[in-house]
């Protein structure tokens, strides 16, 4: 994961925008669950959910069940698989 | 009107549609029927409307009519219409047909008022969606098909199972609450098995892309939103469906990741927002049940919506999968625009129907302190936003442009259907009072408050963060994944080998057994003459002579030795007569 200097600075710019918004609207942060009423907890918590996600499942999938192989036919996985427009 | 259930108007015009040979006319009623039905909903049925019989020393109540069964009904007949409207361009009798039964016999489980009239729609609904599977066209769709029936049998067996055991503990055949009883937990695992509780979700994910485009619409309304409307009746409060619900929320959200075939990523988070109802129906309270109805109501419409948008794509270039498709946004806007309203709703924005409805059932796991329950819906939302909202748009529609896959144009009915549905998703997200006035108890919650609105867009904006820097990881991939269908697939061999080649061996060496015999008996009875000589052609007697010098030598025996017989028998039966 490489970051350009574009992204750095819309990624920064957008937890200050965050920041700006709690600030400014928000009077009351509800406490769902400890910690999450911490000041920019939301941010965090989506980033932080959607990598731990993506690498998390990646890792399973490819330890144990992606298959190149179909399983149940033998044939191999097609990128592109030839189908037929369906109604 | 107020004592007809709306089932007999759907199945009525499943069996219209199939003897109808005009393509104009089925189209009409195929539509219309479902419009008929939500007339009656709105107009001519209200709280308490019952019409009961007795049948043997049953008695019955195919309609019962209450404010859980009618939210459930609204939203069954506005997503048949939609459906309909969907399918328009479709000129398939029988599959018109099984999706309208289909419609129809979910109705008729969602108004069953007692425990047979249940199990019989249950079952109806099986066959009728099985149909629609298999109808698909695809390569895999008669053996997914077959899977499919093959696990809702065995799901309706269970559930039959348990009915009858809880009639003959001196159970009521009323369909209410259940108590912890082994009857009640048959009946759950019947329940379980359609709401595609993991481990036995898998045949959803397995059947629901291989149906047709416009039959996946209409399963993915109906089958998982029955299964939460029996468990909402008969098992409200009981906890172990929180975790269950928790685990299929996070389980669909992970296997999405993995997904290359655009129906079946859609397919996991059915299993994954079913879980949110599931755990609402666990925590059991008058906000939960809300909570879970209302995201099942929400649901049915956005996710008709989202399999409506995948359809139109594999609809219009003929590919399913993300590593077939990708850079044909600018020649399907319309598509993607309502594609991602469907997206939004689900993903919970402000001002789309998840909004209201998701944060209902969280607001629920609050109010009863199940943090862990609240963090983890919120991890699951998480995961929904990156993949519906993200993942299936981006590498389906963006991307470098693809001159190499030809966009056909999407019927004009597919895009007033995926439209209405979209009008509806933000109607719901603008005006929530509408939805919330349908629902079986009064609501006071109001989700629009600025936390939980600031809340929300910064968990899924940096969501969004999130997949854009590791969009490189998650592009599809040409694989399969295994999952708990696995198992089953891969014992079907070893189970025809131990249970079924073993007993068609019996039944094929009995069957030749009886033709043999009734060969022969027949060969000497109508012609003896021939007939002897062919069966003691075959005796070591005769071994190496003709069958016609056999016969000479022996002169007519038969005739003869049956004489023989009929005397010895005879002598018997007199010296037996003389010694009694």
């Amino acid at each position: 994961m490489s970051i350009d200097r574009l992204t750095a600075v819309l990624i920064a710019v957008g937890v200050a925008l965050s920041a700006l918004i709690e600030v400014l609207f928000v009077d009351h942060r509800e406490r769902l669950f400890v910690g999450s009423d911490i000041p920019l907890f939301w941010v965090g918590f989506g980033l932080a959910a959607c990598i731990v996600i993506i690498v998390a499942a990646k890792w399973v999938g490819h330890s144990f069940l992606m298959k190149h192989e179909d399983p149940y036919t033998g044939e191999h996985v097609e990128a592109e698989p030839g189908e037929r427009p369906d109604g | 009107m107020d004592s007809l259930p709306p089932a007999v108007i759907m199945v009525v015009a499943a069996v219209l549609v199939a003897l109808t040979p005009a393509g104009i006319v089925r189209k009409v009623i195929a539509v219309g029927a479902p419009l008929l039905v939500l007339a009656q909903l709105i107009w001519a049925l209200d709280d308490g409307n019952s019409w009961t019989l007795t049948w043997l020393s049953f008695d019955l109540e195919p309609l019962r009519a209450d404010g859980l069964s009618m939210v459930f009904g609204y939203v069954f007949a506005i997503a048949a219409v939609l459906s309909g409207i969907y399918a328009w361009h479709l000129n398939e009798r029988y599959q018109q047909a099984a999706a309208l039964a289909y419609g129809g016999t979910s109705l008729g489980v969602v108004f069953a008022g007692d425990l047979l009239t249940l199990v019989l729609f249950w079952e109806l609904m099986a066959f009728t969606s099985a149909y629609l599977v298999w109808a698909g066209g695809f390569p895999g769709s008669r053996g997914a098909g077959m899977r499919y029936l093959y696990v809702h049998l065995v799901g309706g067996s269970v559930l039959l199972a348990g009915v009858l055991w809880h009639l003959g503990t001196g159970g009521s055949l009323d369909f209410t609450l259940f108590e912890g009883t082994i009857a009640s937990w048959l009946i759950l695992g019947g329940f379980a098995i359609n709401a595609a509780v993991v481990p036995m979700h898998a045949w959803l994910s397995d059947a629901y892309p291989e149906a047709g485009i416009a039959g996946s619409v209409f399963l993915s309304a109906f089958t998982t939103k029955t299964a939460v409307y029996v468990m909402a009746r008969g098992f409200a409060g009981w906890e172990i469906l929180i975790a269950l619900g928790v685990i299929m929320a996070l389980y669909g959200v992970v296997y999405a990741v993995l997904e290359n075939d655009i129906r079946r990523l859609l397919a996991y988070h059915i299993i994954s927002q079913v879980g949110y109802m599931v755990a609402g129906v666990g925590i059991g309270t008058e906000i939960a049940i809300n909570g879970a109805v209302s995201h099942a109501f929400a649901h049915v419409i956005y996710k008709g919506l989202l399999f409506m948008g995948a359809g139109a794509a594999i609809y219009a270039t003929g590919r399913r999968t993300l590593t077939a498709l990708g850079g044909i946004g600018d020649r399907m806007r319309l598509v993607v625009v309502l594609y991602m309203v469907g997206a939004f709703a689900i993903s919970a924005f402000p001002l789309f129907s998840g909004f209201v409805t998701k944060s209902l059932m969280v607001y629920a796991a609050e109010q009863e302190h199940l943090y862990w329950v609240v963090a983890s819906l919120y991890l699951a939302s998480v995961g929904t936003f990156l993949h519906t909202g993200l993942k299936l748009p981006y590498f389906t529609w963006f991307g470098p442009r693809r001159d190499d896959i030809r966009v056909g144009p999407v019927p004009r009915s597919m895009l007033v259907a995926m439209f209405l549905a979209a009008a509806l998703c933000i109607g719901i997200g603008v005006y929530p009072d509408a939805l919330y006035n349908l629902l079986p108890f009064p609501v006071h919650y109001e989700p629009y408050t600025a936390d939980h609105v600031v809340r929300t867009l910064q968990l899924l904006g940096f969501t969004a963060v999130g997949f854009w820097l590791l969009r490189g990881k998650l592009g599809g991939e040409a694989t399969i994944t295994l999952d708990t269908d696995w198992f089953y697939r891969k014992a079907g061999t070893p189970l025809r080998v131990l249970l079924q080649e073993p007993l068609e061996a019996v039944f094929t060496g009995a069957q030749r057994g009886v033709d043999w015999t009734t060969r022969t008996a027949t060969q000497l009875v109508r012609t003896p003459a021939s007939g002897w000589p062919a069966i003691l052609g075959r005796s070591r007697y005769a071994q190496g002579v003709d069958a016609e010098t056999t016969m000479r030598r022996l002169g007519r025996p038969p005739l003869g030795l049956a004489l023989a017989g009929i005397v010895v028998v005879f002598g018997l039966f007199v010296l037996l007569a003389e010694l009694t």
